[in-house]
């Protein structure tokens, strides 16, 4: 357990430094701030697939409350060094990468217990798919964020550090579109994996538990920002308050859930 | 041998001094091949802009910056009393400088671009005319990579800093691509004109005039290949429009909050009042509608101080890329220096060991193997003895910057200095 131990270490210091570098760059605008934070995201996402391919064997990834808070970390991660690089969205570091650490800071903490299941290969997909769905909904959300204050920005006219760094309107809608989207689609294969996975240990596809009530209602919800997004209904500004809305309803979801379903299969 | 900066600038010398010493560039060549026959010159070249003329010179003599102000004066037919106005750079101070001019650091408006084709340009033409060779071409060279690389690490010169420029930077920030959007110009004026031009530059493709007097409406609009609208059409201008700029001389608020209400509560996509008019054209609770985008010359004007701030912050951290690459230039110079001597020094001690081996081996009757050996033998013994000296020679002389070291090395060896000129 020493292994895990010093990779937990290296995974929440790296994310650590990532985090206090990218947050310090908002006051000081110094690039090479920005540097230091992406080096310190990349490594402690290295870190953190080895813990992951670590626990991956004693199937405590992703089935325990530990695996899932690492995978979330991962994916939250991941997601922003991939839309970081391809869109220079660094911006949304200082947002993203401390939520990163407080997922590998809570998988620390929090238990490694089996809960009553099978793992199986379908337990898996679905796990795993839902916790990147919620990497790219949290992305959309914070980057609904920095569209809003770029905005805002623009409107009062005041030269900030994201009035400087951020292209433009257009192409932060964009990106949340496309992350949003992405998120909707991993959303969807895990509910049928899960139901699939249901069926294998239940005996049935669905059981009105309250975890898949809430996250039909999460699929309906993004569903119909998607649906508002295309019809041209719903875009810039309330696109960006209906995807601050579905962290909100994410983290209802996910920790809310989660933790009033004691003795449960999704219980912590 | 030494790389010299003799110069003045916009921060040493108001504008007619700086004019008495601009250069033409038909002027140029005549002058670097005047420059270069000053005796002691080695290489030279002249960077003049509007606001800065620079001699860089190398030499092997200490000071020659009286010869070069002299050839200045003659050159220019100026007199004495204008030596104050230049500075007198030497070394690592000089090639830093060279750095920071390349960079656009040094320059009036910090950061802007045009430097490095000056640049490049004054050193193209001392290539043409051969009057830089090893050490300023390297120099050049050299200077050019660092300004690349300031511009890439730093971001100097990212944000504009002219109002029309931030203008178009805005209108990007609110609606990404300017391809196929409308522009509006009310009223004519230089600024707008130039505002507009800057806008289709970067891709807005279609231009309305709104003028009162519709001939000179239709006279700027043919510029643009545009559409010329009479005053009463304004509000239809405006509705086909995303960016509106306006200054006209009306005393009174033009753009109405009524006359834009309807438009912008029914359409989807932003609108953007660029207002460069004193008194103010464009009503200020116009902005008041969400999707409506309204700036003063005041807000653009402060957005370019505040990208000028942003640019002297950016500067400060371009320094430091600035003065590490001069410190490795000059160490680069140094062992060019020292390199001649020691490569000297190694060629002597062969020649001895070649002429001792010749004079005794004939004697000795030595088979092949033997003769291989005693030859290895030699050259080891010399390699290891002229080991200590080389090394310490490169560390004191090269990177510790203590030139005594040297002269004791030539004096040892009894080696000579005049052979390691470079070219001329």
């Amino acid at each position: 357990m020493t292994a895990g131990k010093l990779l937990s270490f290296l995974v929440i210091f790296s994310y650590g430094v990532s985090s206090l570098h990218y947050v310090l760059y908002l006051p000081t605008k110094k690039e090479k701030l920005l540097k230091v934070g992406e080096w310190g995201a990349k490594l402690g996402l290295l870190f953190n697939f080895a813990l992951i391919l670590l626990f991956a064997g004693e199937k405590v990834v992703p089935f325990s409350p530990k695996g899932v808070f690492l995978v979330l970390s991962f994916a939250v991660a991941s997601v922003f060094v991939f839309y970081s690089l391809k869109k220079n969205l660094d911006l949304s570091g200082p947002f993203l990468m401390p939520v990163a650490t407080l997922f590998a800071i809570l998988s620390v903490v929090s238990k490694n217990c089996l809960p009553n299941v099978h793992p199986s290969t379908v337990g898996t997909i679905h796990i795993v798919l839902a916790l990147f769905g919620y990497g790219f909904f949290i992305f959309a959300g914070v980057t609904s964020g920095l569209y809003l204050l770029l905005d805002a920005h623009l409107k009062k006219k005041k030269p900030s550090v994201f009035f400087f760094n951020l292209t433009s309107l257009p192409s932060l809608e964009q990106t949340i579109y496309t992350s949003v989207g992405l998120g909707f689609v991993f959303i969807t294969v895990s509910m049928f994996a899960g139901a699939i996975w249901s069926q294998q240990v239940f005996g049935t596809y669905w059981l009105w538990h309250p975890k898949q009530v809430a996250t039909l209602v999460v699929w309906l919800f993004y569903a119909s920002v998607i649906h508002l997004y295309l019809n041209r209904k719903w875009k810039g500004r309330r696109f960006c308050y209906l995807n601050l809305l579905g962290v909100f309803v994410i983290f209802l979801n996910f920790i809310g859930v989660n933790l009033t379903a004691k003795g449960d299969v999704h219980a912590f | 041998m030494e790389l010299c900066c003799f110069g003045l600038n916009h921060k040493t010398a108001p504008l007619e001094v700086r004019e008495r010493y601009a250069f033409k560039p038909d002027e140029l060549e005549s002058a670097l091949l005047e420059l270069s026959s000053v005796p002691g010159i080695e290489e030279c070249m002249i960077l003049s802009t509007c606001n800065r003329t620079e001699v860089y010179f190398t030499t092997q003599k200490g000071n020659l910056f009286e010869e070069v102000f002299e050839f200045l004066k003659n050159f220019k037919g100026t007199s004495n009393g204008d030596e104050k106005y230049f500075y007198r750079k030497r070394n690592e101070e000089a090639v830093s400088h060279g750095f920071a001019v390349a960079s656009g650091i040094d320059s009036l408006v910090v950061g802007e671009p045009q430097i490095v084709g000056q640049f490049k340009d004054a050193y193209t033409v001392a290539k043409e005319c051969g009057t830089v060779g090893t050490v300023l071409s390297r120099f050049c060279e050299t200077a050019l990579n660092v300004s690349k690389k300031v511009r890439n690490q730093t971001g100097i010169g990212k944000h504009p800093v002219s109002v029309s420029s931030v203008a178009v930077e805005l209108a990007k920030k609110i609606f990404g691509d300017l391809n196929g959007k409308t522009v509006t110009i009310v009223g004519a004026g230089e600024m707008a004109e130039l505002a507009v031009r800057h806008l289709v530059g970067s891709g807005a493709s279609n231009v309305i005039v709104v003028n009162r007097t519709l001939s000179r409406a239709e006279e700027l609009a043919k510029k643009f290949g545009g559409k010329a609208y009479s005053f009463d059409r304004l509000k239809e201008a405006i509705k086909e429009s995303e960016i509106v700029i306006s200054s006209t001389g009306a005393s009174g608020y033009v753009i109405t909050e009524e006359l834009v209400k309807e438009i912008v509560e029914n359409r989807e996509t932003p609108i953007f009042f660029i207002d460069i008019a004193v008194p103010r054209d464009v009503d200020p609770s116009v902005s008041k509608f969400s999707n409506a985008y309204v700036y003063y010359i005041d807000d653009l004007e402060s957005i370019v101080q505040a990208n000028l701030k942003e640019r002297l912050s950016k500067a400060e951290q371009a320094m430091e890329i600035v003065e590490k690459e001069a410190k490795r230039f000059t160490a680069w110079m140094k062992e060019l220096e020292i390199a001649p001597l020691i490569a000297q020094l190694k060629q002597r001690a062969e020649e001895i060991r070649r002429s001792e081996i010749e004079k005794r081996l004939s004697s000795l009757n030595l088979t092949e193997e033997q003769r291989e050996e005693v030859e290895n033998l030699t050259r080891v013994i010399i390699n290891k003895l002229l080991h200590q000296p080389i090394t310490a020679v490169k560390k004191k002389g090269i990177y510790e910057s203590k030139p005594q070291i040297v002269e004791v090395f030539l004096e040892l060896f009894g080696l000579e200095k005049n052979q390691t000129g470079s070219k001329k």
